[in-house]
């Protein structure tokens, strides 16, 4: 486990020993490989305080290939909300298939996939729980689209920047508010068939060769921004290296004061000209 | 680890409680005695505990006829021994809300330059009587503590026993509901300060949990012996 600036002393204490039975998800999942026009690495951690609690991972992340057309998902469930990993699941699956199926341009179908997921929380009956969910759908030689409810994010990456703070950019706003203090409002979709519909923000991008496109709970995002010495040149290297899928995984499990919440990382390389990405 | 001097574009999250406790000289006897007993308690449950420590910055304000730092707003973790209380003078609500809005603002400015950012603070406000200074003082003061404009403004948490005053925590808290707690009618201090000390801990962690998992909140203390302060709706 790599330090990023000061270390977490609670990232260094041996956890509980988890049942597996009974668990919705993995503590740990890595995954990655290629179709003819992209190249795709996935990893979650669950994070310290979960760790240390005995308790699993709330975050999920999912995708679904459909030939000329890759959608791919992450859910982070509110901890403050029971069944929340549960609806992380349920989510991010439900996203990517709805995705896949829909038709229109990778934005029609990256909304879809939202409004899809929160049709499909709400129609199972006994759901609980609540999640952040961002949806990314990519279509070769055409514009990403991606559509989010709450603080799960997407940076790009770019080979060969100049300066450090330029090889990475965040392709939706950061959070805004209060400068000085942190602000902990999060969006969500909701299980409660009573609650208003989730707000929605979405974003078209184009990766330039050799860019990366890194779909991130915020349990990546905010040491990310937070870190511009630290965690975000390391990610910005790590991803820019191709990792494998279990590389992908520790780099995700780093150890930085104060930040003990699930990661979840998506990468996804495309090739410009319709051919498979070239391996670094 | 916050020993570690790092510029302000690394930042850190970590969550400040201020203990602002009442000494004035109704306090005397087993009210300070209860508190002598549990601080060093609530020291060991957070400062040992690495996943509290390194989110929780702690801090006691004490106030009477003046307010003091007893102990500034630290990592518990590297603290070897908490101050001994003494009770004595009259209680002046003023000198404690002007110290802790000054307090708040220096802190913050130094945990900014060492990297810190900062969850909203919290101040736990403990008091066994009536503020004894002019009303019109106190409420001043409390108001530049409470000023919306004013971005470090604490989220405040109010107990009280003994002579204390329902109206007036309400009113030392906003009138928010379940922020303001009064002692059930005969609950003496010596039970009383025991249960909102450990309280306070189990608040802390509490608090201290929500922020691993993202979604930090304030997480108010269950008092046995204490009830909410119910908060009339306005028209």
């Amino acid at each position: 486990m790599r330090d990023f600036g000061r270390p977490s002393p609670a990232a260094a204490i041996e956890p509980p020993l988890r049942s597996p039975a009974g668990a919705t998800s993995a503590g740990y999942r890595a995954d990655g490989g290629a179709t003819g026009w992209c190249v795709l690495r996935a990893a979650t951690v669950t994070g310290v305080g979960h760790r240390l609690a005995g308790e699993g991972n709330q975050d999920y992340y999912a995708w679904a290939d459909a030939g000329a057309r890759l959608a791919l998902a992450v859910a982070d469930g509110l901890g403050s909300v029971p069944g929340s990993d549960c609806a992380a699941h349920l989510a991010a699956g439900a996203a990517v298939a709805a995705a896949c199926d829909a038709y229109g341009t990778p934005l029609d179908a990256a909304l879809a996939g939202v409004a899809c997921a929160e049709a499909g929380l709400r129609g199972v009956e006994a759901a609980q729980g609540a999640t952040t969910l961002i949806v990314g759908v990519a279509e070769p030689g055409r514009e990403i689209a991606l559509a989010r409810v709450g603080d799960s994010t997407a940076f790009i990456v770019t080979p060969g920047a100049q300066q450090e703070s330029e090889s990475w950019r965040e392709v939706f706003p950061p959070p805004s508010g209060d400068e000085d203090l942190v602000t902990v409002a999060t969006g969500a979709l909701t299980a409660t068939m009573d609650s208003p519909p989730a707000s929605i923000e979405s974003v078209e991008v184009e990766l330039l060769d050799g860019e990366v496109l890194v779909v991130v709970s915020d349990g990546v995002a905010v040491p990310w921004r937070d870190g511009p010495s630290t965690v975000a040149p390391a990610m910005a290297e790590g991803i820019l290296a191709r990792p494998s899928p279990l590389q992908l995984a520790g780099l995700a499990d780093f150890s930085r004061q104060g930040c003990h919440d699930d990661r979840t990382i998506l990468a996804l390389w495309l090739a410009r000209d319709g051919s498979p990405p070239a391996d670094e | 680890m916050s020993s570690v001097n790092v510029g302000v574009e690394e930042r850190y999250a970590v969550f400040p409680f201020y203990l602002c406790l009442d000494v004035s000289a109704s306090m005397a006897g087993a009210p300070i005695d209860s508190v002598n007993r549990e601080l060093p308690l609530l020291r060991s449950s957070v400062g040992e505990d690495p996943a509290i420590a390194e989110v929780i910055r702690f801090g006691i304000v004490t106030f009477s006829d003046v307010a003091h730092t007893a102990l500034p707003l630290c990592d518990l973790s590297l603290v070897e021994a908490v101050p001994e209380l003494a009770a004595q003078g009259r209680t002046s609500y003023s000198a404690a809300f002007d110290h802790l809005r000054r307090i708040i603002e220096d802190d913050y400015n130094t945990g900014r330059a060492g990297g810190d950012k900062w969850y909203r603070p919290a101040v736990v406000f403990v008091s066994d009587g009536r503020p004894t200074d002019d009303p019109e003082r106190w409420r001043a003061a409390l108001g530049r503590l409470a000023d919306p404009s004013w971005r470090r403004r604490p989220n405040i948490l109010a107990f009280g026993f003994g002579d204390a005053d329902p109206s007036i925590l309400a009113e030392v808290v906003g009138s928010q509901p379940n922020r303001a707690f009064v002692a059930d009618e005969g609950a003496p201090p010596s039970r009383v300060v025991p249960e909102l000390m450990s309280g306070l801990v189990k608040s802390i962690v509490s608090s201290s949990a929500s922020v691993y998992t993202g979604s930090a909140q304030l997480v108010v203390p269950e008092l046995p012996s204490m009830h909410a302060i119910p908060v009339d709706p306005l028209d």
